[in-house]
Parts: structure tokens; sequence; C-alpha cells
């Protein structure tokens, strides 16, 4: 028979990985955050909230949080409607469909490097095929900076992002939508539903899971996410592009700023947590 | 006009054709236009107009960045930390998940909430502590500190992903096993972990895919040379003044093929997997 203790033992590698390489750099950083410590020295003061205070009196940080807001809300709200509908469209049956949807897939599965620098290339201001395009087809009338003017660059992108994750959403609705009883869709038929009205009667509701679970997490992956936006601009033009953690980055490894930039990544933390929050209140709320 | 059943079928078909069509063209017309400039020489990448085909394959970008960079020995540096993250959070996933599905513990609910919990810490946060820690333990600089440190988010991932998996097969199929005379042990090798398979599988891949494509990390606990992941090289070899776009598209369709390749073999795992686990 299995010990007592087998559920344990084989929690436990889990466990320890966990508390020592997540836990408690969590901690650690948590408590930096009340400190002035800089980066790679040993003295350092406690001095409680300042360094919150700071912040949110800085313009510098307002501004990246709200780029970051601004950044997760586009590429969640995009990619789901964009996400869905192919969705939508991978689950008719038709020939070619795996292939379809292996092609979909590459952008998720490519470095965010890659994607970068293909797009980098493609929004060129001179030579991209963005501009070239647009122009020939005559839907603007001149060349764009798409990443080079501060007040395009974010809408890029949020171009780039919803490109480079939106396969995520494609598969996890795709996968709902495929165990989605036929039964459902029948029972609405006689009752004389039309196309948008089984949409919104029967496929929603069902899909009301993995939508909380979808949005949810893409929100917490991009308000998260460092790399795509600074292999793109860095953060620029202008700090038009800059998020929290880039601002956090630059506060910890070019500032040496440890104490502020660790205020700055719990405050990123603290944001997702009480967003999460609510999101699932409200949800529950409804459901 | 009412048009029959047939024909609405099939002109339901032709639209669903075209605008599947329409927007796979669109999603991969960038990489399309990765892999075809990757193959032009450096003039022709600067044409204007712009060619779309290459006038005839050139390999220089290749060679170029050859010469710049040491290519094998990144792709082998990316590789070590890719498989052993994997291994490394797939072999500590797989009992955590069983356990979890399979006995009755308290604060199982806890421990599913937790996980997303730790998933919204951000990566930035956790960096600079770790950094701190392994070069307290002289780990600082080395891929073991790497794939560590890529645990961090591929482990609440695999464990999700695994735990998911593992709680849609009923529990009914070790009992009758057991009851038939098998131990526990022999139950799960035999019957349990071959049907897990697929999750396993895909969950391996997802990890692999992610950590061969990490950069944040890589940038900041690597600094020596020899020791950099391919992502890491690219970044900063593109930082060169006088490095050619080419050059750079060559090094992206490099570092673009093991995930590809890695996709396109196991593609049918991915979606069983991955789909049980959004349930």
């Amino acid at each position: 028979m299995t010990s007592k203790k087998t559920p344990i033992l084989l929690l436990l590698p889990l466990i320890v990985t966990i508390f020592s390489i997540i836990i408690y750099p969590a901690i650690s950083a948590i408590f930096s955050s009340f400190t002035n410590q800089e980066l790679l020295s040993e003295n350092y003061r406690i001095i409680g909230l300042e360094n919150y205070f700071r912040l949110i009196g800085s313009d510098v940080f307002i501004s990246s949080f709200t780029n970051g807001v601004i950044f997760a809300i586009g590429i969640t709200f995009i990619s789901l409607v964009f996400g869905m509908g192919i969705a939508l469209l991978l689950n008719e049956p038709i020939k070619g469909r795996s292939i379809a949807s292996g092609l979909l897939l590459f952008p998720y599965l490519i470095p965010t490097v890659a994607a970068a620098f293909m797009f980098k290339w493609i929004f060129h201001d001179v030579y991209g095929i963005m501009n070239y395009g647009l122009v020939s087809l005559g839907l603007i009338d001149g060349p764009r900076a798409w990443l080079g003017s501060p007040d395009i660059a974010m809408f890029s992108s949020i171009i780039v992002g919803v490109w480079r994750f939106f396969p995520f959403v494609v598969i996890s609705i795709l996968a709902r939508l495929q165990n989605i009883p036929q039964y459902l869709y029948e029972a609405a038929k006689v009752e004389g539903a039309n196309i948008w009205q089984r949409f919104k009667y029967v496929t929603l509701p069902q899909l009301s899971n993995v939508l909380v679970i979808v949005i949810l997490f893409r929100f917490i992956w991009m308000f998260n996410n460092f790399d795509l936006i600074w292999l793109l601009t860095r953060g620029g033009p202008a700090f038009a592009t800059q998020h929290l953690p880039i601002l956090t980055y630059l506060q910890i490894f070019w500032r040496y700023q440890l104490g502020l930039g660790s205020a700055t990544a719990t405050i990123m933390f603290l944001t997702l947590i009480l967003l999460s929050i609510i999101y699932l209140k409200i949800y529950k709320f409804k459901g | 006009m009412r048009l029959n059943y047939r024909t609405r079928q099939l002109l339901k078909q032709l639209l669903v054709y075209s605008l599947l069509a329409i927007v796979v063209g669109i999603i991969t017309f960038p990489l399309f236009w990765l892999v075809l400039s990757a193959f032009k020489s450096n003039e022709e990448i600067f044409s204007y107009p712009p060619t779309i085909f290459p006038s005839r394959l050139d390999f220089s970008n290749f060679s170029e960045l050859q010469e710049m960079i040491n290519i094998a020995n990144y792709f082998k540096n990316s590789a070590v930390v890719a498989v052993a993250a994997t291994i490394l959070s797939v072999v500590v996933s797989i009992p955590a998940a069983y356990s979890v599905t399979r006995f009755r513990l308290r604060g199982r609910k806890l421990l599913g909430f937790s996980t997303l919990f730790l998933y919204m810490l951000p990566s930035i946060m956790l960096a600079t502590p770790i950094f701190v820690m392994f070069s307290k333990i002289r780990l600082a600089n080395t891929l073991v500190s790497l794939i560590l440190a890529h645990t961090t988010f591929s482990l609440p991932f695999c464990f999700w992903l695994l735990w998911a998996f593992f709680r849609s097969i009923p529990l009914e199929l070790e009992e009758a096993a057991i009851i038939s005379g098998a131990t526990r042990f022999q139950a799960v090798t035999k019957i349990i972990l071959p049907l897990c398979l697929p999750g396993i599988v895909a969950a391996a891949i997802f990890t692999f895919i992610i950590s061969w494509n990490d950069y944040l990390w890589a940038m900041l606990l690597i600094s020596s040379e020899e020791l950099k992941t391919m992502p890491l090289a690219l970044a900063v070899v593109a930082e060169v003044e006088w490095i050619g776009w080419g050059t750079i598209f060559a090094g992206c369709f490099l570092i673009s093929v093991p995930p590809l390749i890695g996709f396109m073999f196991l593609q049918k795992y991915l979606i069983q997997g991955f789909g049980v686990g959004v349930e």
C-alpha cells in the first residue's frame, strides 16, 4: 500500500524548486523595495514607503504604467476578437484545415528576437514593405514612421504583439469549440435561431470559461512582457512605448537603483493581483 | 431567391475557404518576407521598389553571419539550456501533478490558485534576487543558472498543463488495475503514463520552445561570449553598426528553424494536450 508520505514526497521537488527559485526571490525583491539599496552594494537603509511615493509622483512612472496598460489591453482585446474569428473559421470542417492551423501557429513559435527584427524591417520608414504596400494601394498618402514616430509607435507595437501572441487565443478557443456538443446547435436550430443567435446563446456561454482564462492570461503576460517592446523600440521613441518592465530594468541595471526598481516591479505585481481579483469577482457575479 | 441546402453549404465552404486563405496569407506574410529576404543579397534588399522573390538564391548573408559570430556554439548553448530546462520542468511536474490529482490533499484548490498567483510575478522582479543568489553560490554566468532561471516560467506552466491533463484521466483506471493485482507503481507506469503521453509531449514541446526563445534571462545572466544563447547573440550582433539587414535576417531564419521543426513534427500532440489544459 502506498505510504501516507507518498503524496507529499511526490510534491516535494516542485515545492522546493518553486520556493527557492520563485518565492524566495520574490520576497527578497519586495523587501528591497523598502530600502534604498543600490545594485551590487551591501549597504542599505530601510526607508519604508519612500520608493513608492516617489514612483507614484513621477511622470515617467505614470506614463510607463499607462503605456503598459494600453499595450496589454490593446493586445488582449484585438487578439481576442481576431482569435475568436479565426477559431470559428478553423472549426468548420473544410479541407486543409490542419495546414491552416499549423501555419497560423507560427508566429507563436519563433523567437521574439526574430519577430522584432522582422517587423522592424517591415515597418522601416524608407524600405519597409508596409509603407510601400499601403502607399501603392492608395490607403495612405505617404510613408509613415511606424516605429519612429511617438504617436504611432505604440500602435505598431500592439500590432506586433497581436501577431506574435494571437495563436494562443486561437488554440484555446478552438480546443473548446471542438468539444461543444452538436445537439445544442441542433436544438437551437429547431427553435429557429439564426447564425448570430446560435453564436450568442450557444457558443458564447459554452466558451465563457475559456474566454475568462484566456483574457486573464493574455493580460498578465502582456503586462509583464519585457522582450517584445525592448527588442522592437527599446521603449522609444522618446519613451512613447516605455512600459513598466522596461522602466524596472532601466532603474535597476542602468541606474543601479535596486530599491526603486524593486518597488516598480512590486507595483506591477500588486496591480495584476488587484485586477485579477476584481476581474474574477465580476465573472463570478455574472455567472 | 431561396437557395437550396447544397448550394448554401457550398457557398459557406467557399466563404470560409477564402477568409481563411486571406487570413493565413496576412499572418504568414511577415515570415515569408523574412525568409525571402534572408536569401537576397544586401543590395537587393534595399532595392526600391522592393522585389518579392530574390533574383537568385544568395547565401552571402549566411556566410557573413558565420564570419561574425560562431553560430554553432550559440545554437549548442540554446539547445542545452532548452532541453535541460524542459526535462527539469517535466520531471518535477509529473509526480506533482499526479499527486495533486490522485490523493486527497488539503489545500488542493489553493495550489491551483497559487500557481496562477506565481505566474503574475514579473520576470524582471525575480531577476535581480536570482542573479545575486547565483552569484553568491558561484553559479552566475553559467548555463546552469540559466536553466534554473528558466524554470521560473516553465515550471508553473508545465505543472498547470499536466495537472489539467492528469485530471481528465479517470481514477477508476488505476483502481481497476490495482484490484486486478497490480501495484500502484505498475498501474501508473503501465496504464496512466502511456495515456498521458500526448499531454506530456505537448507540455515538453511548449516548454522547449519558450525556453529556446528566451531573451531576458540570457541577457541578464550571461555575460561571457562563449555561453551566450542564440537569441541573445543575435540581438547583440545586430547592434553592430555596419551589420547588414540581410545578415540579421539570416540569423532570424536560423533561430526560428528549431522551434518550427519541433512543432511541425508534433502538431497533433499540441492541440490535443493543450486543449485539455484549458478546461
